[in-house]
């Protein structure tokens, strides 16, 4: 085997790390790089990234970016109805993120907490064990992310708006560690963006570690918009004692690789994992989920809309494991796919493990063509063909938004796959 | 209006219509009988452009103009209306969202100005309460958990609103209860006058006491057998179609 490049460039890097004169974080960080050389980057033989290969980050010499750049970050949502947290290439960017949070609200960095030696970031980061090669990556080379602390009993009225602008230079690439504290009884909205507009090619290697209190609500919805030669892979962690609703739209990347695992915790936690993803040209669109029972009452819902065009390829894996003790247990997955062209590509797999026998579980896995009778009839009243489909696909994906809560959210969600159709009008008749 | 000149339409390998002749004059209302597997639906969709029969003799002239090139969309334009035997779900999209943007698409293929988001609506409810069709039904998706008489009143609330110059039924009388029934008739009396025409796809003659039709033909075995007045149709419901449907013995099926 030759040399693995990440692992190369960590030993040169090692050194200019955030950090690296802390003996625990060096430890950390040590850990990691060894379990990632152990284990090295997933191939197809490795069965949770058997449609997901990961050739493309082997193509090129990504590295850490050096310079800072300072680039205007688009926020979506006006700014006197939200907080606001800006990361550029990977770094936090204090001036363009909100000045002053309500109280009970705290938001430091990851690199801050870095520098003051904090000792809850010590207890949080060493309570994380690294599932999986990407997530020892990531520990290896964790540079900065944001600590969102929710006090218990808070009620953020705010959406709290954060987004990832991609990079600037070639190939760079960064490893953000977030953490979402929400704490008993408090409750928050958050829409996370991951986009850039004139962006070069990047990796982006991220966890994020959520955790929702007893009687607590966190609605988490996010969206994906990055160029087609951005790697964006992302996985998310929680444990979840109240409720805990994850949104993600996905119009891609080149890859995009998104991981979810959820433990459902305390007896009536509930989770709602929803979304939808598009894809045209050769984009790479995979969302993976786990959602783990581990107590008595405790429910789930997951429904996931795809819309595959060109030669894109989309890939979902959703997992759902009842635990022995978990009786009456509630979970139920869909995943939805529409092809408009012959020469794209689902690859569906989900899985249901369940080791408790008083549940109910459902799952249901679809693919198909646009419906021609549908068509038809549509343009026999007048409709050409182009606006007939854009119509369907758009009410095809609009009836997962429309479970969005928030307003503002769901039309924010409209409007991108709006924006989609539009620009795809004419190309997505296909082959 | 509509002239059909020796038309002939394969599926496949199969020849289904084999030489129809039809003309049809402003102001007329033409019923089209015939056995089951005769080729009348396939009549009805070749007229409104479906793309999987094969056209391979014939032509078909709408108000002069040869329309078989045609997108369905474009017929549609033209002036070409299509209710279904089977309407269809469309998940969604609403009856009101839908019936805007293809009575827009039709005004813009015709040149003329879109109606706007009021004048549309002003349009829409004056049809709805000519035809006696609630409101709640404009909000509801096109067809979405409808009942069958529900859909078929859809198509006729569709046609009012679009306001076709032909309109051809194909088979909507079927499944429906007298009440349905009696909608579309209303539909279809409310919306003639000397310019427009209608040609009535049906098994029955039942539709043909509320709709009286000037020209009735009997379609078998891909040919247009027999023509005549109303009285034909009443003909057909006593003898049958026995007279037609030995001639090639079972292989119109």
């Amino acid at each position: 085997m030759t040399a693995d490049h990440f692992a190369t460039h960590y030993t040169a890097e090692q050194n200019h790390l955030p950090g690296f004169h802390l003996a625990w974080l060096h430890g950390l960080r040590e850990q990691g790089i060894e379990r990632y050389k152990q284990l090295g980057l997933p191939t197809p033989s490795c069965e949770e990234w058997k449609f997901t290969h990961l050739k493309r980050l082997t193509q090129k010499k990504f590295s850490r970016p050096t310079a800072t750049t300072t680039a205007q970050v688009p926020f979506a949502l006006p700014c006197e109805d939200t907080l606001r947290i800006a990361f550029v290439e990977g770094r936090f960017c204090a001036a363009q993120s909100s000045q002053t949070w309500p109280r009970g609200v705290t938001v430091d960095s990851l690199a801050a907490a870095i520098d003051k030696n904090d000792t809850t970031l010590r207890d949080d980061l060493t309570a994380h064990a690294d599932t999986n090669a990407l997530v020892a990556l990531n520990s290896a080379f964790m540079t900065d992310g944001y600590r969102l602390h929710i006090a218990p009993g808070t009620q953020v009225q705010q959406v709290i708006e954060i987004v990832h602008l991609g990079a600037q230079g070639s190939d760079l690439f960064w490893s953000n560690r977030n953490f979402i504290h929400v704490g008993a009884g408090a409750s928050a909205t958050i829409l996370e963006r991951t986009v850039d507009r004139t962006a070069d090619s990047y990796f982006a290697n991220s966890v994020t570690k959520v955790i929702v209190a007893e009687q607590a609500t966190l609605h988490h919805a996010r969206f994906l918009d990055a160029n087609l030669s951005a790697v964006v892979i992302a996985h998310t962690q929680a444990q979840v004692a109240g409720c805990y609703d994850n949104f993600f739209l996905n119009t891609g990347a080149g890859l995009a690789r998104n991981d979810i695992a959820v433990g459902l915790e305390k007896e009536q936690a509930t989770c709602t994992l929803n979304g939808a993803y598009m894809a045209d040209a050769q984009q790479h669109s995979d969302m993976t989920t786990r959602i783990d029972h581990l107590v008595p009452h405790t429910t789930c819902d997951e429904v996931f809309k795809g819309v595959l065009s060109g030669q894109s390829r989309g890939v979902f894996q959703g997992k759902i494991v009842v635990h022995p003790n978990a009786q009456k247990t509630v979970g139920n997955q869909s995943n939805r796919v529409l092809l408009l062209s012959e020469t794209a590509e689902i690859d569906a797999k989900p899985e249901l493990e369940i080791f408790a026998d008083d549940v109910i579980c459902s799952h249901g896995c679809t693919s198909g063509q646009m419906d021609d009778d549908q068509l038809f009839y549509m343009q026999a009243r007048g409709l050409n063909k182009e606006t007939a489909q854009r119509l369907l696909v758009h009410a095809f994906l609009a009836e997962v938004v429309e479970e969005i809560h928030n307003d503002a959210l769901r039309d924010f969600f409209l409007a991108q796959i709006h924006r989609w159709l539009s620009e795809r009008s004419g190309a997505a008749t296909g082959a | 209006m509509l002239d059909i000149k020796n038309l002939h339409v394969k599926i496949g390998d199969k020849d289904i219509l084999k030489g129809i002749n039809l003309n049809v004059r402003p102001g007329e209302i033409h019923a089209i009988m015939g056995p089951n597997g005769s080729g009348k639906s396939t009549l009805a969709s070749v007229l409104a452009g479906r793309g999987d029969y094969e056209m391979t003799a014939g032509e078909i002239l709408f108000n002069g103009k040869d329309i078989t090139g045609l997108e369905p969309e474009e017929r549609a334009g033209e002036g070409l209306f299509l209710a279904f035997q089977y309407p269809v779900e469309i998940p969604g999209v609403t009856n009101t969202i839908f019936l805007r943007e293809a009575l827009n698409a039709q005004r813009q293929y015709r040149n003329e100005d879109e109606l706007d988001g009021l004048a549309f609506i002003k349009h829409l409810r004056q049809k709805t309460r000519a035809l006696g069709i609630s409101e709640d039904l404009l909000k509801r998706a096109v067809n979405v958990g409808f009942s069958g008489g529900e859909k078929k009143r859809n198509d006729i609330l569709q046609m009012s609103v679009l306001e076709p110059r032909l309109a051809i039924l194909d088979e909507t009388d079927s499944g429906l209860d007298i009440d349905a029934l009696r909608t579309v008739a209303d539909g279809v009396n409310a919306l003639r006058t000397s310019d427009n025409a209608f040609v009535i796809i049906t098994h029955y003659q039942r539709l043909l006491d509320y709709i009286v039709p000037d020209q009735v033909h009997v379609l078998a075995h891909g040919q247009i057998q027999k023509s005549g007045g109303r009285e034909l149709a009443l003909e057909l419901e006593t003898k049958g179609y026995s007279d037609f449907t030995t001639a090639e013995g079972t292989s119109a099926q």
